[in-house]
């Protein structure tokens, strides 16, 4: 992906409270700065440095995570201040919106996982971090080799004594 | 990519100029001067083209060459020379498949280590095994400490060893929070534990069938918990919640070791273990002084009695934040349990005016929110007297006196009058199920399995006797479950099952109580009850209380 790359949409006329975040791939989003900077540590660390008038560059996210990652910033920031799950105010509403969010196919929640990481927005990160959890639990070895569409590269011998360590567990 | 290896691996080296097939083995992994190894990938390339061609047969080729030696060594000098290099060939086949392997697997999974990290540390302990078995991407993930925060190591029928234990023990290191170990009775003997026996067998043996059941012993021995004490106890030192269950090899010694290890321990359960209640108490009172939720079962229920008056306030003095305690199927006397759960009051007051720090632990004693002395058979309710009287600060919120075959009618019925007359105010829940049917000295040991209702029995109180009505009236908001026997129902466990009290599964109701109790003891919502009076708080108690089986519909029936 291109780390940065001047984008002429930029310097568009700022509007009152809005932030320009500029994806990996170069598209530009113009969102409330109130919403990202009260849940991306990165957008608000960004903002501080002054970066407000500026497109912050974000070099590790693809436009399509980053759609998402505002879409969650915006509604949890509109419906629950912010505030985390143990909250009150993480009500039904927030909780539906969050298990459609994590609806996504594989490629997307693993490009969710890195986005919000980079953009530290803890929330979203246990969020799909503890769907793909989910997604994990409970399946077998073969399971998990086709889900996850990895191969076996273990040596016989290697895979011999993982096959050991493990076999308690093993069926 | 896995079907190269079985073409590489049928029979051996072949045609291609044969001249030098044993230097040909040798150097395929080599890496040799730019024109010898493009000499190498271009005769490897003809052989492995020649050798899938279906109208060549290696093993046809291989005997030509061996006609046109001469000499007998040279003949089983080229034989082996061909074993070489096929399995050299095949070797470098798996190798290559696995290094492809691995690139696909990186390319699947483009979660950097930390993150996968991450994902794996919300895994249960099953589950992680299986992913570390997976490819070797996930099992050097897999192994990192965050992983092992929470360790469950839990079975009906355990497979783990010492060893496994220890390992992930030692993997986890000072980030181990959780462990959880030992043999699940089975789904059948639990369904047996609390249901009933015939009339004419003794209480105890219905409970008996449980710990004997699925005896079969485990492979763990006691020295499964050895690895907290290692490196000066790093494992232990900040671990929260043990629980071990049926652990049959487990003994005083070594469970002492272990938790001298534990000084964070806050929340310990110990079912079923062949080690006695007093050593484990005083342990416990010595080491783990931070403990808030204290659960022990005997593994043999009514044997236990050698718990001492002394043993108890150790532990009232050196556990002070208890605020859960449940000791089941002991011999409990009495005035044991009074030590345990009123002399918090009586200390309070004595000390209340002499020594203000003295004063401040011991109202950490009042913390008790919850008490648990089922199946201990040798309690009589004299420990119900003035209870939680005379202080407002008393917190005793549920009260459970499941099996307790000696319990009296009318030590419990002063009890009520006494929560009648302001006693106990944040009581919420309580919870009689007595074995005897005439809830008294009768060893008539049965009851219909737990009733969803309320189930007084005319036979047994008259209204008079216990206020029930007037309790309901006056203290709405305390939830009470007292069970008896219904008529025809001792001969018969079918016919108490049968009946339509039953809906909820006996055994689910001490848990889920356990569980509600548990996940409020985070504070989160007892505190914010504790301050509220009793009326109000009754609206956001009361599904509290009422988890599972508890119908809101069927509350009002007392």
């Amino acid at each position: 992906m291109a780390t940065t790359g001047a984008s002429d949409g930029a310097s568009a006329a700022k509007k009152e409270g809005l932030v320009t975040l500029m994806s990996g791939d170069g598209e530009i989003f113009e969102v409330e700065a109130a919403a990202v900077a009260a849940l991306s540590v990165t957008i608000r660390h960004a903002i501080e440095e002054g970066f407000g008038d500026r497109p912050i560059p974000l070099p590790i996210v693809g436009a399509r995570a980053l759609a998402l990652a505002v879409e969650y910033c915006r509604k949890h920031h509109s419906l629950g201040g912010g505030a985390g799950e143990d909250s009150a105010a993480y009500d039904d509403e927030l909780r539906a919106f969050d298990h459609n969010l994590a609806k996504v196919d594989r490629d997307t929640l693993f490009d969710l996982i890195e986005a919000a990481n980079y953009l530290e927005i803890e929330g979203l990160l246990n969020l799909m971090c503890r769907t793909v959890a989910e997604m994990m639990k409970g399946k077998s070895v073969e399971e998990l080799r086709r889900t996850f569409d990895v191969s076996n590269d273990y040596t016989p011998e290697e895979e011999e004594e993982v096959r050991r360590e493990v076999s308690w567990a093993l069926d | 990519m896995d079907a190269l290896l079985p073409s590489a691996s049928s029979p051996l080296s072949k045609r291609p100029c044969p001249n030098d097939p044993s230097s040909s083995s040798s150097s395929v992994p080599r890496v040799s001067p730019c024109s010898a190894a493009s000499a190498m990938d271009g005769l490897l390339e003809c052989f492995v083209a020649g050798a899938l061609d279906p109208s060549v047969s290696l093993h046809l080729s291989l005997e030509r060459l061996l006609g046109a030696a001469v000499l007998e060594h040279e003949k089983e000098a080229l034989v082996a020379a061909a074993a070489r290099a096929g399995s050299a060939l095949l070797d470098a086949a798996g190798r290559s498949a696995r290094k492809r392997a691995s690139l696909h697997n990186a390319a699947a999974w483009p979660l950097p280590p930390d993150l996968t990290i991450r994902v794996f540390a919300m895994l249960d302990t099953r589950s992680l095994c299986h992913a570390s078995a997976t490819c070797s991407l996930f099992n050097k993930c897999a192994t990192d400490s965050l992983c092992y925060t929470d360790i469950d190591l839990t079975a009906v029928v355990p497979r783990f060893t010492n060893t496994v234990v220890s390992t992930m023990i030692q993997r986890a290191g000072k980030n181990l929070r959780s462990l959880k170990l030992g043999r699940w009775p089975s789904p059948s003997s639990k369904a047996s534990h609390y249901t009933l026996c015939p009339k004419d067998s003794p209480g105890l043996s219905s409970d008996e069938t449980r710990p004997s059941q699925m005896r079969e012993s485990s492979v763990l021995s006691r020295s499964c918990l050895a690895a907290l004490s290692l490196d000066g106890g790093a494992a232990g030192a900040l671990l929260r919640k043990l629980y071990l269950y049926n652990i049959d090899k487990m003994n005083n010694a070594a469970l002492c070791l272990a938790l001298k290890a534990c000084q964070s321990l806050a929340d310990l359960k110990l079912v079923g273990l062949p080690v006695e209640l007093r050593q484990t108490l005083t342990a416990i009172s010595k080491y783990c002084c931070l403990i808030e939720r204290l659960f022990i079962e005997s593994s043999d229920i009514g044997r236990d009695d050698g718990l001492k008056s002394s043993t108890c306030s150790d532990l009232v003095k050196g556990c002070p934040n208890i605020s859960s305690l449940s000791l089941r199927g002991f011999k409990l006397h009495d005035h044991k349990v009074s030590i345990l759960v009123k002399i918090l009051n009586l200390f309070l007051l004595q000390y209340r005016l002499y020594l203000k720090e003295r004063v401040l632990v011991l109202q950490g004693l009042c913390n008790l929110k919850y008490v648990d002395f089922s199946t201990s058979l040798s309690i009589t309710g004299t420990f119900l007297r003035n209870l939680g009287s005379g202080t407002d600060t008393f917190a005793l919120e549920a009260l459970i006196l499941r099996d307790c075959l000696h319990l009296k009618e009318v030590e419990v019925s002063r009890f009520f009058s006494a929560v009648l007359d302001g006693d106990c105010k944040q009581l919420r829940y309580v919870l009689f199920v007595p074995m005897s049917r005439d809830f008294s000295y009768q060893d008539v040991s049965n009851k219909d399995g737990l009733s969803a209702h309320v189930d007084w029995n005319e036979r047994c109180f008259s209204l008079s006797t216990i206020p029930i009505s007037r309790l309901s009236k006056e203290r709405p908001e305390i939830c009470l479950i007292a069970e008896f026997p219904s008529e025809g129902s001792c001969s018969s466990m079918d016919i108490g099952h049968a009946s339509d009290s039953e809906t909820s599964s006996d055994v689910s109701l001490p848990l889920s109580i356990d569980v509600s109790l548990s996940a409020s003891s985070s504070e989160s919502i007892y505190s914010s009850d504790l301050g509220s009076g009793n009326e109000d708080a009754h609206g956001a108690n009361a599904p509290f209380y009422y988890v599972d089986g508890f119908d809101e519909a069927d509350l009002p029936l007392f």
